[in-house]
């Protein structure tokens, strides 16, 4: 691991970090054509996508067994099936009848004992295991070879992961760190959860640089971000990043002073903290830790704030994006659900705000006009995304 | 107009209809329709009440308002949302409104 600022983030005042402490991610400028060329996605689809892990949804969706989602993954093509056992184990099957191919599910989430394909009645296990099939003594194969096709799954702070690669690394070990912290943030004990979703016209990696860099924070988010600044750090820069392999983390700087805007913004971070109070999550220490998980996941592990953000691409120039605030158990009285939801409208404006400049960005570079762009030393974790997919891609290109 | 609202709560009964509506959805809609002036006017409204409709509403089990309490639960929530145009974005709201229209909720919880 490298480690950007050995310090601890100080308790007061603010320094900003030295681009000495970066060199070792380079400094020139990248090629444009990344951002945005179909024939590099394919390159990306096949070498980062098919084999990374990517998080689908959360184990508090599927509390119960034979609870079940069913998840598109539009870089695949795939439709998954994740569905709770009698065992309590929480796998996922492509949602594929083993028969001839037909989609077991159709609705979005759902409880079932058994899943019966519509067409021929093939019926599969919560396991995934062929229960029966009508005339299968007339098949030339067995119920062993015709169990549902499994992915692989890892559950990380009761983050569900999925990786289509039967052979890739597990994620836990690869986490350095964060796998210790991610479990104290509110999402590892969630219950439920407010959940926005967009889709933009922008490569996946301008979505997802948007959310690693603060180096726009003061044009975009004047208003809405204005907890993220103070006298001290008036650009709102982090106080320190931090390098797991291909993962990658920064510790948010905010005002502890910041003054609220108006009553109804008090009355919202006043029932915030006397809601997490209670239920015990402010005596969690990395309640600014940005965990960002390659190549689309990062979480924001604030304990009024814990939201994950994660980024699926469609093509080279359309992305969709799930944002999500996990909650610790259901609200229990009027003015904690108002505070949720007084957070999650500030949120969700917060996010809002960018939505042109991404595709502005991807609109800019799609046309071709640039060679390179340019990576500041407070864009760090951009051009780390950037060296990650690179490798990737070169990995995969070798093996061919 | 009585009955709307639980008692104390009467000079909030003229913005139930356009209001206190059910889901996060439909609450920012209604948000993004209305005009600087609506917004506003709920606003200067329902922010004097805030206090004493939580502390109204927090005497009872949330899973179960009914009624007169389920509706101010939820013009309360309106006002979780209209708050932000009204308090932070100010003169940014109607760029604010058209982009966030890109977000969409998907709806989960009972209110």
């Amino acid at each position: 691991m490298a480690e950007a600022d050995p310090a601890s983030a100080p308790a007061s005042g603010f320094t900003p970090i030295s681009q000495e402490d970066l060199d070792f991610l380079g400094t020139d400028p990248i090629p444009a054509k990344a951002y945005y060329d179909p024939d590099w996605y394919e390159l990306e689809r096949k070498a980062v996508f098919l084999r990374s892990w990517i998080n689908i949804g959360h184990q508090c969706e599927v509390p119960k067994a034979g609870d079940f989602i069913h998840r598109q993954l539009e870089f695949a093509n795939a439709s998954l099936l994740i569905v709770r056992g009698k065992d309590g184990q929480v796998r996922a099957f492509h949602n594929a009848c083993t028969h001839r191919g037909t989609r077991l599910v159709r609705e979005a989430a759902g409880h079932r004992s058994k899943f019966t394909c519509p067409y021929h009645a093939w019926t599969f296990g919560q396991d995934g295991a062929l229960l029966s099939a009508p005339e299968f003594e007339n098949f030339n194969t067995t119920k062993d070879e015709c169990a549902l096709k499994h992915v692989r799954t890892e559950i990380v702070a009761g983050l569900i992961f999925v990786n289509l690669d039967l052979g890739a690394e597990p994620l836990l070990p690869q986490l350095g760190d964060f796998a210790d912290e991610m479990d104290t943030v509110p999402v590892a004990r969630a219950t439920e959860f407010s959940e926005y979703t967009y889709e933009l016209n922008a490569n996946w990696k301008i979505v997802y640089d948007n959310f690693q860099e603060n180096y726009h924070l003061r044009f975009i988010h004047p208003r809405t971000g204005a907890g993220g600044t103070g006298p001290d750090n008036p650009f709102g820069y982090p106080s320190r990043y931090r390098f797991f392999g291909d993962h990658r983390g920064q510790t948010i700087w905010f005002n502890p002073d910041v003054t609220p805007r108006g009553p109804v913004q008090t009355a919202g971070f006043i029932g915030g903290a006397v809601s997490a109070a209670g239920k015990g999550l402010m005596d969690n220490q990395k309640e600014q830790e940005y965990f960002g998980l390659f190549p689309t996941f990062f979480m924001l592990g604030s304990p009024l704030q814990n939201f994950s953000h994660v980024i699926y691409p469609l093509d080279a120039g359309r992305t969709r994006g799930v944002i999500r605030m996990y909650w610790v158990g259901e609200a229990e009285n009027a003015s904690e659900l108002f505070a949720r939801h007084a957070g999650l409208t500030m949120m969700r404006d917060l996010h809002a705000e960018d939505v042109d400049v991404i595709e502005d960005g991807y609109s800019g570079l799609s046309s071709g006009a640039l060679e390179h762009i340019h990576f500041q030393t407070q864009e760090a974790l951009c051009r780390h995304l950037y060296n990650t997919v690179v490798d990737k891609v070169r990995a995969y290109q070798a093996e061919a | 107009m009585t009955g709307l609202l639980p008692q104390g709560f009467e000079e909030l009964e003229p913005f139930v209809e356009d209001w206190a509506l059910a889901g996060e959805a439909a609450r920012a809609a209604a948000r993004s329709a209305a005009s600087d002036e609506e917004r506003k006017r709920f606003y200067d409204a329902a922010q004097p009440l805030m206090e004493k409709a939580l502390a109204h509403l927090d005497g009872k089990p949330i899973d179960v308002l009914e009624g007169a309490d389920a509706t101010l639960m939820r013009l309360m929530l309106a006002l979780a949302n209209v708050y932000h145009s009204v308090e932070v974005l100010g003169d940014q709201e109607a760029e604010n409104a058209r982009m966030r229209s890109r977000l969409q909720f998907t709806d989960h919880a009972p209110y």
